[in-house]
């Protein structure tokens, strides 16, 4: 399998190995910071201080907020929430989803078809207010958070797992495999799945920048994940707060933070699709 | 949403309220019968128009919807065409100095700005001309030591403009202009990169190539054969974009504080107001189905080629 993506590697265009390097750089780079982020922060996130609203200084690198907290500390500390929710948030779409669009392209039918019209007008909805619907069935919170866009997020695994289910349908394969015997479940799992599986990852990384979005456009809102917990959105709810008194600084760099790893996330994805020739399409 | 901790009623009638009032209040507005009813009631009176009541402000449901849409319709349409100038401008230049390095720019700045959070743009904004340079406000539709334009579309810089109130006018305008910047860039990534595709595709047609051996002048060709065919898909876009747009809508209102539909739903949401969070959101979803159809039409209407 390496050696295949090593050729590919080589047949693709510049761009295309443009973006997908330097997005894997920014990605890797981000997901070391929140790995190591005891390392890179000089203050706990949690700690306050008595340098309340304080700019960019010697002591602390990015400011502090109106509670005296290190600016740096807490984007560090919330690259692992905000990484851990969006990555949460892409499983459980990518499961329900892919599980939802398995079951409905294999048996058809009307299950199919009732599947495909909840799917159809889940899809037609703006994100965010899909996430907002969810976080106020749910509540706030991490956990809340992370199912509640997952499941904003599941129309578009499904429609694809569907339509991968029908076209490996077509090629007839699977009738034979059912002729010698094989049930169901066996069919879809050793057969089909495995098909799908390239595409599903690529769709992924694209899910996995709009649900770093919503998350943090969830906390922004302040129906996400609360405070004190370090996260980028919610951090930049701050920010805003504290508009009046000019501390600029306290929504520069958790906003920062989020458009490097989106930029990063994006830039693979489209690499990564234009590269091994998936021609998945985002939303 | 009716799982949610936090009962609206009590929320409406105060910490002293008895059980009594509470349980007399809630039979009142028909919260007490079972939910199977309460849904099947509800299907009813939508299709005759009637979304039911607000909670909070006790006015029917549509009354308040219809009073902040054209806020957000004046949000949207400004961002549309900020977008469609932006996008088109950089999308056409980047296809005819195609892999120069005008293209390649104009490609990065589309990648970069696709990546942008919009409420994080929305705040850097504020920051920078509100703040720092105080050019620009960045709250609300109007001053209020400004004359306020009367109810006529809703829409105020419309409104004003109509009923000659020129301060009204500028000064909502300049309102306007960071919010619609805001939400306008968001969309050209997009558009910018459909124009680019398209434009390049049209180019290299077999009827320009032929334009072109007639002997008509390069920026005949340009304009006025290739651009035309480039333009169309971009307004399929523009329908396919909408959820995406109407999602930024929201949340561009939140932070400039715009009182269109999207701020009325946050406000709605925290409010526990389960009629008017219930309307917005059937509004927001026939809305989406509705600019679906007409891009459709509309599409077929720009394209001889297609007929229904």
């Amino acid at each position: 399998m390496f050696s295949e993506i090593g050729r590919k590697f080589k047949q693709s265009t510049k761009s295309d190995r443009v973006l997908v390097s330097v997005g894997l750089v920014l990605v890797v780079g981000v997901i070391l910071l929140g790995v190591f982020a005891s390392y890179v922060s000089p203050h706990g996130p949690y700690d306050m201080g008595e340098n309340r609203l304080a700019p960019p200084s010697g002591q602390n690198l990015l400011g502090t907020d109106y509670l005296g907290r290190d600016i740096l500390s807490r984007i560090a500390y919330g690259t692992r929430i905000s990484l851990l929710v969006a990555a949460l948030a892409a499983s459980v779409s990518l499961v329900l989803g892919a599980g939802l669009g398995l079951f409905s392209g294999y048996f058809g039918g009307h299950l199919d078809r009732v599947i495909g019209l909840m799917m159809d007008a889940l899809y037609s909805f703006p994100v965010i207010v899909l996430a907002i619907m969810m976080a106020v069935m749910l509540g706030p919170g991490v956990t809340n958070t992370a199912i509640g866009v997952g499941i904003a997020l599941t129309p578009s695994y499904y429609r694809v797992t569907r339509s991968l289910v029908l076209s490996v349908k077509e090629r007839g394969f699977i009738e034979g495999v059912r002729a010698i015997g094989a049930g169901d479940l066996y069919t879809m799992g050793h057969h089909i799945l495995p098909n799908c599986l390239p595409s599903l990852a690529v769709l992924a990384s694209f899910n996995m920048a709009e649900g770093i979005i919503s998350v943090a456009g969830l906390g922004f809102i302040g129906l996400g994940v609360q405070q004190p917990t370090p996260e980028w959105g919610a951090d930049l709810k701050i920010g805003r707060d504290v508009l009046a008194y000019g501390a600029w600084w306290v929504s520069l760099f958790p906003g920062l933070m989020i458009l490097v790893m989106v930029l990063g996330v994006n830039m693979l994805s489209e690499g990564a699709n234009a590269l091994f020739k998936l021609g998945v399409r985002r939303r | 949403m009716h799982v949610i901790p936090g009962d609206p009623i009590r929320a409406m009638l105060g910490p002293k309220a008895t059980e009594e009032m509470v349980s007399m209040m809630r039979h009142q507005l028909g919260l007490d019968r079972p939910l199977l009813t309460q849904y099947f009631d509800y299907l009813f009176n939508l299709l005759h128009g009637d979304l039911g009541n607000s909670i909070t402000t006790r006015r029917p449901v549509t009354y308040e919807i219809a009073l902040h849409f054209p806020i957000t319709l004046q949000l949207t349409l400004g961002g549309i065409i900020i977008a469609a100038i932006l996008g088109i401008y950089s999308g056409v230049i980047s296809a005819l100095k195609e892999n120069k390095l005008a293209d390649h720019a104009a490609r990065i700045y589309a990648f970069f700005v696709y990546s942008l959070p919009v409420f994080w743009l929305g705040l850097m904004f504020q920051i920078v001309f509100g703040k720092m340079l105080g050019v620009l406000p960045i709250y609300g539709t109007l001053d209020p030591f400004i004359d306020r334009p009367p109810f006529i579309t809703g829409m105020v810089v419309v409104d004003s403009l109509i009923t000659g109130n020129l301060p009204a006018f500028f000064n909502s305008l300049e309102h306007m202009i960071l919010p619609w910047l805001t939400i306008g860039l968001l969309l050209s990534a997009t558009i910018s990169r459909i124009a680019r595709a398209n434009m390049i595709e049209a180019l290299g047609e077999d009827y320009v190539v032929g334009a072109r051996a007639k002997g008509t002048p390069e920026s005949v060709v340009t304009y006025k054969h290739a651009l035309r065919n480039a333009l169309l898909p971009v307004v399929t876009v523009i329908g396919l974009q909408f959820a995406l747009l109407l999602g930024g809508a929201l949340l561009t209102e939140y932070v400039y504080s715009l009182n269109g539909m999207g701020s009325l739903l946050i406000s709605a949401i925290y409010d526990r107001d389960f009629p008017l969070t219930q309307g917005i959101v059937v509004v927001f979803s026939l809305l989406v189905a509705l600019v679906s159809l007409s891009i459709d039409i509309v599409y077929a209407f720009l394209d001889p080629r297609i007929k229904y």
